[in-house]
């Protein structure tokens, strides 16, 4: 009995104080890591940097579990679509399975608690949050050179500005409406509490500052880009020179578009480029007009929800299935029939009856480099903006027309081996300028910022290829409050420093 | 002092029996009235006394100093009172008839076992044998109507599926509502499907604080507890049970418009669309070529469109269909996509033991398909139980189980194309199944074999509008979503009998899961057709281990006072990997394996760590059977919370009062067990979505191309501690004349520092922050009863009715939640968690033949707008939750026979139907409509509450009240029938029982709301999810 006692007083103690260890309750994901071990080091610091890049093409498919975003979640390629379907230049065919077709409406933008409008809003504040990070924190790595931890720094400053002018163009009415009319809030470090609505003066100056902040360090620092995905002082100064466009500030334009003109080391295309396989140019980062390009392997592209996705239609996807992106059949018709450019779209007469892909004005632009493989690369940024940039500046600003002109033929010759310089002078240069802009720039997210920013009508008509059916909104006179992008609901809700009365009209 | 007891008790003896006299001895033996098996352990008493004894293991008797006129009762558990008059009799022989619907008397609690009287807290056990009379799969489903205060989903009809369960409510907001299920006295973290239920004992739902609150840590939501069979000392018992019977659906469809009356509709809705400056006679006559252009060139008819509508010659806006048109081809997906089904299932088992051990031996096969081609379901289950006792100071045992089951799955639910009930439900009527060329013939291939129809202009016709690239017809046998999954759970105990009462238990259980999943889409068409197929495989395991050891000391003093105490520790862990792989670019057909795909598109793996560390402790005690109190404490450490706030403590008091002990309650004899009891306790719940939800992170799958990428997530918040949930129970039982027996209890729930994802401004980057906030209460009533309406011998009915009420309200919540909008619901204080927030219809205009939204104006007045944008949402005074729901259930017995059948239902609860709302939307022109629309506006002038259609105008059928209906439903939820061989005649071939029965699940759902499942989810929102499924089996049990 004793024996057997003790037995078993020796089991229970046993049992009772190896029971569990003190770290037993500590545990941590094996796919995460903190803020604090990620900014110990410059490669951390590089991991946090490349996640924003990864931001341009991500599968941000929900920003909470009740609101999907679907196949509109494509990061950023997926609001270059938005801004380009606002426009007048790409009717769709048709509105297939849905996707996009309220942007194309212009119904998406002015419903606040729309799940587009909320998703959009979040990812250029999450775009900033993730920036302001880096920012913050940069400064915490301690085994980087000055001039590495400028090198991210100044990237990250330019992407913010990035996010700043996204939103600006968006939610606030344009520039040149006033600088005290209410703008977005801002934020320059993270935080967990809302600000209030800034004005659009401060915040077209936040970014100005950041973006000359950001060129200083690229200076400073003087590193090579380690990617083609990456900012580099080029990307900074022609990202300052669209911010310039929106400012009406011409000159400012035309000396940041000069600048990567001068130094960038890009070169146009050339006529014979487009000779072969057009569609090839703009999925390819290696080309010589590439000034800042994502690559997109098939592994990390949104699949369905993927830019391309909603653009090839050699793709049994939405391009396909009914909802073909065209180019406006006027803007198209309007090139001169030596204009290179016009490979960029199926010709009407060339167009095949119930080919999907081959219907009259459809885009051959921006397409998958291969059928069956997501893989491809997609512009950011290419040479050819800037030119247009400082012809647009110089015809609009106090700069000479002939000048103007002349920049206008430094990029046409490229494109048409035929093309004159040209006598307009006035409205009409700029007209022209503009024209060649909407052709060149088609599908990479210009056209609604461009006509805001210059107080231009939106006008659609039958005859550009739009079906009042779906296209819905035909004509919107400017300064009228639907330019304005809607403050979403749940914001107005979550932040305290904004009510709804400082809701857009 | 020993001897001195035993001494006193012999004189005490002696002197009665002097004192007696007149008195026989009777013998005899106990039988059960329906088996003939002898009755060991039956009371016999001398009514009156206290006098009497228990049969031996043979069923024998034997009482002495019985008095001539004495009335013997003899009772038994399970089994109904007999009394019989002894009448100078020395030899009674008894058969004792078996309750229909036994409460059971030993149930099963956390941590043990306890007598039903003497327990404080509010429990159901639900027996074997009301599991076994169901026909399902996962045991889930067993649980429906068999208690109060226990609401269900349907969980559809997937094979192999169970369905969502809540006790007494909602308590959380963003946390998990489930309740705990425990199997054999573990936490069990692995699929119940995985159980089969053949091998169940008894389930015990553990509802209010005193029984939830020993697993205090995890019980917030109610306990389950699963307990499985076990052998004992008795001969071999060999039982086999074999099923076979049909699936088809539950439900009927959705009712549609006929191929007619979709057309006109179509007619209109695009004639609608057409009208420029109101000149409705311009756009009749566009009419006929747009539509045709835009349902894609199909036409199923023997006559061109601009014949098929004949335009009223008064009046512009009335359209016929043409009388004489008629359909050259009607084919209906559903009739390739739905089919019945064959569900079987085989169960063997062997138990029995000796005085030292005993052991249960099962093996089961299940093998279900689905109503739905391609889904299916099957599973290899066995288990070992064995328990034994080598020496009185030791006992150990092991619990085993494993099984092997195949999931054949789709993606049945939401409005994923590859959903064949949202594919056939949707599918626009003239589209066919197969290619049909222009008078409506098949096209057939080279081999003479038909050819489906992908809508790709592979025929005459055009591009079908709706789901282009897709037959489902064809491409759900070319695809596959399947997966494997094997499961083992072990139980092992090993206790020591340390002195009279006193012992400690430890006891280890793991359960392990692999699942391997399957993706594969299939090269040609569909969803993956761009991109030449798309394969992801995916595998998932499972691990969790609870290691506890328990102090348990058992002790009555002066015959009055039983003490009960426990304590222990426990220790849980879990731990979770994910991996999976995808790649697209399948070269040739037929071949799943990922390795001969060309191109990786996705590839990632996770691993999630959970653990619990609990100390706790139980003390018991009571007075005489009279009175009882208890009280249970327990601490518990998340791995979910920070280390300086993951301690949570938890508590638990219950009293209760059997009032018919009372010597002043002696002389009622119409009234048995009045017992009144009161329970308070806090439980938690640390069930976030995320584990790790007290530290900040960067999610580092973000890479940009061949560089390491990482974004910022979530930010910390190491004060997040546990929701906690107190709950009060205060109820009432009794039984009258012997035959009517009432359980009702009244409970209060409120749970609060809720856990919950708080929106941040979406401006900060961050969208939300896990926080403790707001607070909600449910309260309920539930009552059951159980109505032995008929007992005699041969014909035995009873009726079992039991209701529960149940109010859920949010009462607090924060600034920043009050108001959030989730989905077709809104959070504010003093309304419940699931109040339907909409947009509310006036009405249809009369002119126009749009709806008509409220708005308030400037002014706060409530005004009609067509515009849904501009309608402003209200609280529409409806929610999701029923007022009353439960289930009755007929048992009837007679002679051989047995029936039974249970109804469920639910008396109000609004659902919002999306499934309508889809039939009712433009979306998408190929889209089938509903019925009701063809009560439509179509001219000015004509009143009804149904909008007009027309294409491109989504504001006639935004999402409002429109779309809410009744959920009020009953249902017959299973009906069984069987005739058991009599003895005698079994036992000639050699079996001692043959049972034969037929058997039905869900014969029956009536609501008004034809198609609708009233029990859809909690939430009330429908969706495409597969239809529940009605169920018809044959079966036999044998036992030798």
């Amino acid at each position: 009995m004793k024996i057997k006692n003790i037995i078993l007083s020796f089991v229970m103690l046993s049992f009772i104080l190896g029971s569990c260890e003190k770290d037993f309750l500590e545990t941590a994901p094996t796919d995460r890591l903190s803020s604090d071990v990620l900014f110990d080091s410059y490669d951390g610091a590089w991991i946090a940097m490349d996640g924003v890049y990864r931001m341009f093409y991500i599968y941000d498919n929900s920003y909470d579990d009740d609101n999907m975003l679907g196949h509109h979640g494509t990061g950023y390629l997926g609001n270059v679509l938005d801004i380009t379907l606002m426009g007048e230049d790409m009717p769709m065919a048709g509105r297939g399975f849905g996707w996009y077709d309220g942007q194309y409406g212009w119904r998406a933008h002015r419903v606040a608690t729309g799940n587009v409008l909320t998703g959009r809003w979040y990812f250029f504040y999450n775009f900033i949050n993730q920036n302001n990070n880096i920012i913050n924190n940069i400064a915490q790595v301690e085994d980087a050179t000055q001039s590495e931890l400028d090198h991210i720094k100044a990237q990250a400053l330019t992407m913010r500005a990035l996010g700043y002018y996204w939103l600006a163009l968006k939610h606030a009415k344009p520039y040149h409406e006033g600088r005290d009319n209410p703008g977005v809030p801002i934020y320059t470090e993270p935080q967990q509490t809302g600000n209030p609505r800034a004005t659009v003066g401060e915040v077209y100056d936040r970014i100005v500052d950041d973006l000359d902040e950001a060129i200083d360090l690229f200076e400073a620092s003087n590193m090579p880009r380690e990617h083609e995905s990456h900012a580099t002082i080029d990307v900074a100064h022609g990202l300052a020179a669209r911010n310039a466009l929106a400012m009406n500030e011409y000159e400012t334009a035309v000396e940041h578009a000069q600048y990567v003109i001068d130094n960038s080391g890009a070169s146009l295309f050339t006529i014979d480029d487009f000779a072969e396989e057009p569609h090839m140019l703009l999925n390819d980062r290696s080309e010589s007009e590439m000034l800042w390009a994502v690559h997109i392997t098939s592994e990390q592209s949104p699949g369905f929800a993927a830019y391309h996705d909603h653009l090839d239609s050699r793709f049994m996807t939405y391009a396909q299935l009914g909802a073909q992106k065209l180019i406006n059949a006027e803007l198209y018709e309007g090139m001169a029939d030596t204009d290179a450019r016009k490979n960029w779209w199926v010709d009407p007469e060339e167009a095949v009856e119930d080919h999907p892909h081959f219907i009259a004005y459809n885009n051959q632009k921006l397409m998958l480099p291969n059928i069956g493989d997501y893989t491809t690369d997609a512009p950011l940024m290419r040479l050819s903006e800037m030119y247009l940039a400082k012809a647009e500046g110089l015809a609009r600003g106090t700069g000479s027309d002939d000048d103007a002109a002349q920049a206008l033929y430094d990029y046409m010759s490229s494109r048409d081996p035929d093309y004159e310089i040209s006598d307009n002078t006035g409205h009409d240069l700029i007209e022209e300028i503009m024209f060649h802009r909407r052709i060149e720039l088609w599908g990479e997210g210009f056209r609604f910022f461009d006509l805001k920013r210059s107080g231009e009508d939106l006008v659609r008509t039958v005859d550009q290829g739009h079906q009042p059916g779906i296209a819905d909104r035909m004509h919107e006179p400017a300064g009228s409050d639907s330019w304005q992008w809607l403050i979403p609901q749940d914001e107005i809700d979550a932040n305290d420093q904004i009510s709804s009365g400082d809701q857009n009209p | 002092m020993k001897r001195i007891a035993i001494l006193l008790l012999m004189l005490f003896v002696i002197l009665g029996t002097k004192a007696l006299g007149q008195e026989i001895t009777v013998t005899g033996t106990v039988t059960d009235a329906e088996d003939g098996e002898t009755l060991p352990g039956v009371s016999v008493v001398i009514q009156g006394t206290t006098i009497g004894t228990t049969t031996n293991a043979e069923g024998y008797y034997e009482l002495h100093n019985v008095p001539e006129d004495a009335v013997l009762e003899f009772s038994f558990i399970g089994m109904i009172k007999e009394e019989v008059p002894v009448e100078g009799r020395s030899a009674i022989d008894v058969e004792l008839v078996p309750e229909l619907v036994a409460l059971e008397e030993v149930i099963v609690v956390a941590y043990g076992t306890t007598q039903r009287e003497s327990f404080t807290g509010v429990a159901d056990q639900i027996s074997s044998d009301r599991i076994e009379r169901r026909e399902v799969s996962d045991v889930s489903r067993a649980l429906e109507g068999q208690a109060p205060g226990i609401q269900v989903t349907s969980g559809g009809g997937q094979p192999g599926s169970g369905l969502d369960i809540r006790l007494r409510g909602f308590g959380s907001m963003s946390a998990s509502n489930e309740p705990l299920f425990v199997v054999d006295g573990a936490p069990y973290d692995g699929e119940l499907s995985d159980l089969n239920p053949n091998d169940i004992e008894s389930i015990s739902v553990l509802r209010d604080a005193a029984a939830a609150a020993l697993y205090g840590a995890r019980g917030a939501n109610g306990v389950v507890m699963i307990t499985t069979k076990t052998g004992a000392d008795r001969p071999p018992e060999v039982s086999f049970s074999a099923r076979m019977g049909t699936i088809d659906r539950a439900l009927p469809e959705y009712p549609r418009l006929s191929t007619d009356e979709w057309m006109l509709a179509k007619f209109e809705s695009v004639r609608n669309s057409n009208i420029a400056n109101g000149d409705v006679e311009a756009a009749n006559q566009v009419t006929p070529d747009r539509l045709y252009s835009d349902l894609g060139r199909y036409n199923p008819y023997n006559m061109e469109y601009e014949d098929l509508f004949i335009i009223d010659d008064q009046n512009p806006w009335l359209v016929e269909f043409n009388p004489n048109a008629e359909l050259q081809y009607d084919e209906d997906f559903s009739d390739y996509l739905l089919r019945t089904a064959m569900r079987q299932e085989y169960d063997f088992n062997v138990s029995g033991g000796t005085e030292i051990s005993d052991y249960y031996v099962s093996l089961g096969y299940l093998n279900e398909e689905g109503m739905a081609i391609t889904s299916g379901y099957d599973r290899i289950s066995a288990r070992v139980n064995l328990n034994t006792q080598p020496v009185d100071w030791f006992e150990t045992g092991l619990n085993l189980s494993g099984s092997a089951s195949h999931y054949n799955h789709l993606l049945a639910q939401g409005t994923y194309i590859t959903n064949p009930f949202f594919f056939q439900r949707g599918m626009g009527p003239i589209y066919p199944v197969f290619l049909k060329d222009e008078d409506g013939n098949d096209i057939l291939d080279e081999d003479g074999n038909k050819i489906y129809d992908w809508g790709i202009s592979e025929g005459p016709q055009g591009e079908r509008p709706i789901w282009g690239n897709y037959n489902l017809a064809a491409s759900l046998e070319m695809d596959d979503r399947s997966y494997d999954q094997e499961s083992v759970s072990a139980r092992t105990f090993m206790q020591f009998n340390i002195m009279e009462g006193l012992n400690f238990r430890t006891t280890l259980s793991a359960d392990y899961y692999s699942r391997y999943q399957t993706v594969f889409q299939n090269p040609d068409y569909g969803d993956a057709g761009p991109v030449g197929g798309r394969g992801t495989k995916a595998h998932t395991r499972n691990l969790s281990v609870t290691f506890n050891q328990i102090l348990n000391y058992n002790r009555t003093f002066a015959d009055l006072h039983n003490f009960e105490f426990l304590a222990g520790h426990e220790a849980y862990m879990m731990n979770q990997n994910y991996a999976s792989a995808q790649r697209i670019g399948f070269p040739v057909p037929g071949i799943t394996e990922i390795g001969i795909a060309t191109v990786m598109d996705g590839s990632t793996s996770y691993a999630h760590e959970y653990t619990i560390e609990s100390y706790f402790s139980r003390l018991s005690y009571d007075y005489d059977n009279r009175y009882y109190l208890s009280g249970s404490y327990r601490s518990d450490g998340s791995s979910r919370f920070h280390e300086d706030v993951r301690w949570g403590n938890f508590y638990s008091i219950g009293a209760s009062w059997r009032v018919t002990q009372e010597d002043f309650m002696q002389g009622i004899d119409w009234l048995d067990n009045l017992r009144v009891k009161f329970s308070y306790g806090e439980q938690g719940n640390d069930q976030l979505p995320t584990y790790y939800a007290w530290q900040s992170f960067y999610d580092l799958g973000f890479s940009n191309h061949d560089r390491a990428g990482g974004l910022y997530e979530s930010h910390a918040n190491k004060n997040l501690v546990w929701e906690s949930s107190q709950n009060l129970n205060t109820g009432l039982d009794f039984r009258v004349f012997d035959m009517v027996t009432v359980e009702a209890d009244y409970f209060i729930r409120r749970s609060s520092d809720l856990l919950m994802g708080v929106p941040l401004p979406y401006s900060t980057g961050v969208p939300e922050i896990d926080m403790n906030v707001g607070a909600m209460e449910n309260t309920g009533i539930e009552l059951r009863t159980v109505i032995d309406i008929l007992q005699q011998t041969d014909l035995r009915w009873s009726f079992d009715f039991n209701l529960t009420h149940l109010q859920n309200e949010i009462t607090d919540m924060p600034e920043d939640l009050e108001g959030t909008i989730v989905g077709t619901h809104r959070w504010e204080t003093g309304r419940s968690y699931y109040e339907y927030y909409l947009r509310q219809v006036s009405h249809i205009d009369e002119e126009t033949g749009q709806t008509m939204f409220f708005y308030d104006d400037e002014d706060g007045n409530k005004e009609t707008t067509p515009d849904g944008d501009r309608a402003d949402r209200y609280f529409v005074d409806a929610t999701p939750i029923p007022d009353l729901f439960g289930a009755f259930t007929n048992n009837l017995a007679y002679g051989n026979w047995d029936l039974s059948f249970m109804f469920t239902y639910g008396i109000g609860g609004k659902s919002y139907d999306n499934v309508y709302s889809s039939l009712m939307h433009e979306g998408n022109l190929g889209y089938h409509m509903h019925k009701d629309l063809a009560d439509r506006w179509r001219s000015p002038g004509d009143e009804t509450d149904i909008p007009k259609t027309e294409f491109g105008n989504p504001h006639l059928f935004y999402g409002s009240d429109m779309y809410l209906r009744d959920m009020t439903y009953i249902a017959l939820r299973n009906l069984t029938l069987g005739y058991t061989l009599p003895q005698n005649i079994s036992e000639q071939i050699g079996i001692n029982n043959l049972r034969l029965f037929v058997a039905g699940e869900n014969l029956g759902i009536w609501n008004e709301n034809e198609g609708m499942d009233p029990q859809h989810n909690f939430s009330g929102v429908t969706d495409h999810t597969y239809v529940p499924v009605r169920n018809i089996t044959f079966g036999v049990n044998l036992q030798f």
